[in-house]
This record gives C-alpha cells, structure tokens and sequence, in this order.
C-alpha cells in the first residue's frame, strides 16, 4: 500500500497534539505518506479559511444551494483529513441549511473551529520543519 | 487481476481521488476524472469494470451518471459505488434507484474500500466467467443447429434417392444437393458404358468431362487449392468453392458429401443390377418359349406318326392273310403301344402347361 514512511505518526509528533485531528485514521488513508498527509494539511491552510469565507458569502446571498454544496464539499475534505470536530460542526451547518434552519451559530463556529486547526496546523508544520 | 481490472473513480476534490488511488493502485488500474462529464467521455474508448462516484458533483451529479451508465448496454454489468460524504437512508435509496450496487460514506477506512474492491473483482469475475459460458454455450447451440439442417439436407437428398431411376434424375439432385451446401461443383455418373457429367453450367462440356477423367484416377477422396474431389466406382463428385474459411464446416461437408456420393453408387450399382435381372428374365422367358412351342410342335407331329401307324397296320391285316386270333393278337398289342404313347403325350401336356404358369410368373416379375 505504497511507501510507509516514519514521522507523522511517532509519539513526539505534534501533529498528534492538535485537538480534534486523527492524524493516525487520516495517515492510514496516504498508505503512511507523511510527506503527502502534511502535504494536505498544508494545503487546508489556505484552503480552510477560503471555503468557510465562500460559505459566508453564500448564505449572506441567500444562495442556499450553493451554500449546501460548499458545506458538502468541505465536510467531504476535513473528514478524510482526520478532522473529526471541524466534520461534526460542517455536518450539523449542512443539515441546518438543508431544514432551513438558523445557521450564524454553526457559521461562526465553523469558522472559528477552522481557524484554530489551521494555526494549530502551521504551528506543528513549522516545528516539524525545525 | 491488477493489470485487467479497472477502476473509474469520479470525485472533484483532488484530495479524495488521491486518498483513493493511493488506496486502490496496488490492486487495479485506476483513472480519475473531476467530473462526471469527462468520466462519460472517456467511457467511449475505455471500459471499466468498477465506478467509484462521489454523488455531489458540479455539473452531471453522480446519481445521473450512474443513470447514464446503466442506459449503456456495454456497462449495464459494470458495478457502480457511490461515494458520498452525506450518510442517509435517503440519500442510499437515491443511490438504489439510480442503479448503484453499493454506498461508501466518506470518511472511509481504507480497509473498508479495499472490502468494497474485493466483492466488486468477484461479481465482474462470476460475470466474466458466466459470459464466458454463455457464449460456450451459444456456440455449440448454433453448431448443432447448423449440423442438424446439414445432416437434414442430406438425409432429403438420400430419401429421394431410393425412388430415383435414371442417371440424368441423380446426378441433378446431386447438384442441387451441393446448391443447398451453398456449393458449386461438377457430377459425373456413370453407369455401364455411359457416363454422365453434368454441372450448373450443363451437361457434358468437354472441359469439364476431361477435368473429371483426370480426377477421377486420384483416389476417393484428395483435395487442391479450394476444391474436394469424391470418387467411387459410379460417381464422381468435384467441389470448386470449399469453405476453408470455415473449417469445421468444411469438415462436416467433407463428411456428408461422401455419404451422397456413397449413396448415388450404391443406387447406380442397384439400377445397374435390375438392368441385368430384368435382362436375363427376358431371355429366360423367351427360352422357355421356344421349349414350350418345340415341345408342342413334337407332340402333335408324334400324336399323328402314332395314328398313321395304327391305320397302316389296320389296313395291312387285309393283305397278310391272318386268322382272326392273329388278328385280335395284334390289335391288341398295338392298342396296348397306343394308350401307353397317349399317357405319355399327356405327360408332355403336363410339362406344357408347367411352362406356360412359368412364362407368366417371369413376365409378372418383369413388370415388377
């Protein structure tokens, strides 16, 4: 199942620390390729922020479709990520547009939730870098 | 199974196509594409034998392609395996409807996906091998109907042949025999001193005659370039356009034509033999006849001879002077030499009367 490679999963990692990341499950799914796994986290970064900001900005328009699809899509990318909070706040804004329910409060979680994991994200990346 | 199992996965977050395909590769050949449209358009030159689709999808979502995909006679087998981040019963039923085989929900464990692999390669191997068979099947069900008509024609041609009587009537229902074959050819019978050939072309062309007289010397059956010669005693059989093309049907043909050809001796043979019978009942009939005729001419000529005796004896009493005892002596014994001659003339009306019952019994047969 293609190169294992050590790092990411050892006991000193602090990829492991992050609250709310599963970085063994998440790990597993890149065969053990540390090197693409953080590759994914690195990308989420930017990636993230963006997603929740067109999220934002489609419910603000009243686009609730679009809106459902961004959702989707992101709670499709933090799950395999091994990002189990960020997945149940995605999945619980999902199903509030879907039943047009209120959505601030999970919006403002999300968001929040997602800016959190990118600076705990970079803050590992960066002493693993180090 | 690796190199012959492909796998089309359909999703457009890169991320997931390449958790995938990291997941998968070491078991199959995997292609990915970021929409459903450019899965549809690669599905003219490929064909897969598993989808993974992500249900949500810009553009054609996954439940749609699934839809398309089950329209297609070439991949209504190919299991479909949605893939979907959205986890409910209605959502799996929507996946039913469209004609997908199975639900993974994301996020998945890569043991999981490897299950789904694993069950997909064993229905497309059970349906590879059952189509396999199928077409086995189909196979030996047309040869033994085509067998069938093939022997059927032959046994037509040889139930004719037993109320055939002329050597013109075999050697065209040979031709039309080898017309139905889709077969073209020449027939040469021969029969006694006369011999027969004829072809689609007509009867007797001097090529063809001289083409026969050569053949005919090599042996029952040798073949050249397309053609199958058959020779026995009293037929000879050319075939010009053999199927080799088609060799199992080149050899049933082999196989019924010397059967025809067999049969067209044989019933030459037989017409020959009833020739010679009816021949020989002829002569012998004429023969007895003759014996019969002869026969009654001597009886008549020896009934008078005996009756002229008696008067010349008679008549000679006068001039010898006998006494009346010597006379009666004599009468006697000439009367006693008489009836014994008339008991012997009966005999020989006897034997008449026994030839004539023969001479019917022989043109009877002859009639026959």
């Amino acid at each position: 199942m293609g190169i294992q490679q050590e790092g990411a999963s050892e006991p000193g990692n602090p990829l492991l620390a992050i609250r709310g990341l599963h970085t063994k499950e998440a790990l597993a799914r890149f065969a053990g390729d540390a090197n693409r796994y953080q590759h994914w986290l690195a990308e989420f970064i930017t990636h993230g922020p963006a997603a929740t900001a067109q999220i934002r900005e489609a419910i603000a328009h009243g686009t609730r479709d679009t809106a459902i699809g961004l959702v989707h899509s992101l709670k499709g990318r933090v799950g395999m990520l091994g990002m189990s909070e960020l997945h149940s706040i995605a999945l619980s804004l999902e199903v509030s547009l879907r039943n047009h329910e209120p959505t601030a409060l999970w919006l403002e979680e999300l968001e929040r939730t997602t800016t959190e994991m990118c600076q705990d994200i970079a803050s590992a990346l960066a002493v693993s870098a180090g | 199974m690796r190199e012959s199992f492909r796998v089309f996965v359909v999703d457009d977050d890169p991320l997931v196509l390449e958790i995938i395909t990291t997941i998968l590769e070491p078991d199959c050949h995997i292609r990915t594409f970021d929409s459903a449209e450019a899965c549809w358009e690669a599905m003219d030159s490929i064909r897969p034998d598993l989808f993974f689709l992500d249900v949500s999808l810009p553009g054609m979502d996954g439940f749609t392609l699934c839809r398309n995909i089950k329209t297609k006679p070439e991949h209504r087998q190919t299991p479909v395996i949605f893939v979907s981040a959205h986890d409910t019963i209605e959502e799996r039923i929507r996946g039913y409807d469209a004609g997908g085989e199975d639900f993974i929900v994301k996020p998945f464990e890569p043991e999981e996906l490897l299950r789904k692999l694993r069950v997909a390669q064993n229905i497309v191997l059970s349906q590879r091998s059952l189509a396999e068979q199928v077409r086995e099947a189909e196979q030996l069900s047309s040869l033994v109907m085509a067998s069938m008509d093939e022997t059927g024609i032959l046994l037509q041609f040889m139930s004719k042949l037993i109320a055939m009587d002329s050597q013109r009537e075999i050697a065209d229902e040979l031709l039309e025999l080898l017309r139905r074959y889709r077969l073209d050819g020449v027939v040469q019978t021969r029969a006694g001193d006369q011999a027969l050939t004829v072809s689609a072309a007509g009867v007797d062309l001097p090529l063809e005659v001289a083409i026969i007289e050569h053949v005919r010397k090599q042996g029952r059956i040798f073949e050249f370039s397309r053609r199958s010669v058959h020779n026995f005693e009293r037929v000879t059989l050319m075939i010009n356009n053999l199927p080799l093309e088609d060799p199992d049907y080149c050899g049933r043909l082999r196989d019924h034509l010397s059967v025809a050809a067999q049969g067209v001796d044989s019933r030459l043979k037989a017409m020959q033999d009833e020739q010679g019978i009816q021949s020989a009942l002829t002569s012998v009939n004429n023969t007895l006849r003759e014996l019969r005729d002869a026969h009654q001419r001597n009886a008549a000529d020896s009934t008078l001879l005996i009756n002229a005796l008696q008067d010349t004896l008679l008549n000679s009493f006068y001039k010898l002077g006998l006494t009346d005892n010597q006379e009666r002596f004599l009468q006697n014994m000439v009367s006693d030499f008489m009836a014994r001659m008339a008991e012997l003339l009966n005999r020989g009306l006897h034997t008449q009367e026994t030839l004539q019952r023969l001479n019917d019994r022989l043109e009877q047969l002859r009639s026959c």
